[in-house]
């Protein structure tokens, strides 16, 4: 009987033991996972080389945004250069992408605008087909000099009063009702004197001639 | 006995009229009077320098304040340029006489960096401040500013509902600025432009320019769909001879 016990206490010992290194390995598992946290994140854009044109033609990135040239053609190579005064020297860049593949991505290059080697400027790209110039675009580099923090969660309400100041002149005041009364009131008087001056002379006439036949 | 019933109404109604006519109190401005006019409560916010700009220094001076934020695609541009026209128009009484400020509704994006590369690129010489949440509420509720942000995103594209001209996007397509897929939702002629901007939340304000005296003191509202810039300049100068 104690050694029954004895025995229970090791089991439930062990199912601990192992439970606690199941959420340890759990934790460092999402440590590994999760991205280091980051006031601002880079964004990534997408160039699409075409058969005739890059889409978008024109870009306005920040520092610390990527961007991504897809070749799409089957047929041709491409290859993307550009030179820029970077914050230290002079960069010059060069990638080239093969024709279209969806299996790979040696149809693509990608460039990460990395805060400490690139300045706001605006670089020529310069895209070269099968050794040819076939395209040129500016890209605009800007300053990563903005928040992205966003309204609260549920967002933010701040009710006004549709900043209609009071006494405007939509509104009907006293003076307006006065108005309105006046014009009603002589509008009436109007219309009383009319009926009894010439209606009710006609009236009358006519009563007398029905009286005279 | 008809007669003096007649003249008794007749009098009534002159009585009324006359009455109607002393209430009525013309206002002097174009715009709509602020009516009893609100008093400006001081503050300090940043403008876009990153430096501390406070109203009171501004004291004796008739003020122009519009509530704008840089991303604001339809009205706000206008007002601005409308802004810049009452400047220019001002000559040497802008500046020494007449201030302009214009505050932004979107702190949460517009710091003072962004409102810096907003006006210089504009031309504009006016103060745009900023500032926390905390620090520009008082404001905003100051001068009876109504806003609310949604986050709204219909076609799910990243590009908030009220900066979206598509809203029908496929899905996982890259958009442009305007929320139009780069591929399939653009015309042939235009040019397709992307910018990094957060557009992932939109904000609706109620928006007009406030014409604020030497004293201190909200007089005029000017509704941004109604704004003259020729009868803002009457109001100003009729707020400077006063």
């Amino acid at each position: 009987m104690v050694k029954l016990q004895i025995a229970g206490t090791r089991n439930l010992r062990d199912e601990v033991k192992i439970e606690i290194l199941r959420i340890t390995l759990a934790l460092f598992a999402i440590l590994l996972i999760a991205p280091a946290a980051s006031a601002h994140d880079g964004m990534t854009f997408e160039f699409n080389m075409e058969n005739n044109s890059v889409q978008p033609e024109e870009a306005e990135v920040r520092l610390n945004d990527s961007v991504i040239f897809y070749n799409l053609v089957t047929d041709s190579n491409r290859t993307i250069t550009f030179s820029t005064e970077g914050a230290n020297r002079t960069i010059d860049w060069q990638c080239s992408s093969g024709p279209s593949d969806s299996t790979t991505n040696s149809d693509e290059c990608k460039i990460w605008f990395d805060p400490s080697l690139y300045k706001a400027t605006i670089i020529e790209i310069q895209i070269y087909e099968n050794d040819s110039l076939w395209n040129i675009f500016n890209l605009t580099l800007l300053e990563d000099s903005h928040d992205e923090n966003g309204p609260p969660d549920g967002g933010f309400n701040l009710p006004g009063n549709n900043q209609q100041p009071t006494g405007s002149s939509d509104e009907i005041g006293l003076e307006n009702i006065f108005l309105i009364t006046a014009i009603v009131s002589f509008s009436a008087a109007g219309y009383i004197w009319i009926s009894r001056n010439f209606f009710g002379e006609s009236s009358n006439m006519m009563s007398k001639q029905d009286g005279e036949e | 006995m008809q007669n003096a019933q007649v003249i008794s109404v007749m009098l009534v109604t002159v009585c009324l009229l006359t009455a109607g006519c002393l209430a009525e109190e013309k206002s002097p401005f174009y715009g709509e009077e602020i009516k009893p006019a609100v008093g400006v409560e001081d503050f300090i916010l940043l403008d876009e320098n990153g430096e501390p700009y406070a109203l009171s220094q501004l004291e004796g001076k008739v003020i122009v304040i519009a509530f704008l934020f840089t991303r604001c695609p339809d009205i706000c541009p206008i007002v601005s340029a409308n802004l810049h026209y009452v400047s220019e128009q001002l000559g040497d009484a802008y500046g020494e006489d007449v201030a302009i400020l214009s505050i932004t509704v979107d702190p949460w994006t517009d710091n003072s960096n962004l409102l810096k590369q907003y006006s210089d690129e504009r031309g504009f010489h006016w103060p745009h401040l900023t500032g926390s949440l905390e620090e520009l509420q008082p404001v905003w509720i100051n001068f009876d500013v109504g806003l609310t942000t949604y986050d709204s995103d219909q076609d799910e594209d990243g590009v908030a509902d009220g900066f979206d001209r598509c809203a029908d996007t496929p899905e996982g397509e890259e958009v442009d600025h305007d929320g139009c897929g780069v591929d399939t939702q653009q015309s042939e002629d235009t040019t397709v432009t992307v910018n990094h901007h957060p557009l992932s939340y939109w904000i609706d304000h109620t928006t007009g320019t406030i014409i604020v005296d030497k004293d201190f003191n909200q007089r005029v509202w000017w509704g941004d769909s109604d704004w003259n810039a020729e009868m803002v300049l009457e109001d100003i100068k009729y707020l400077l001879e006063e």
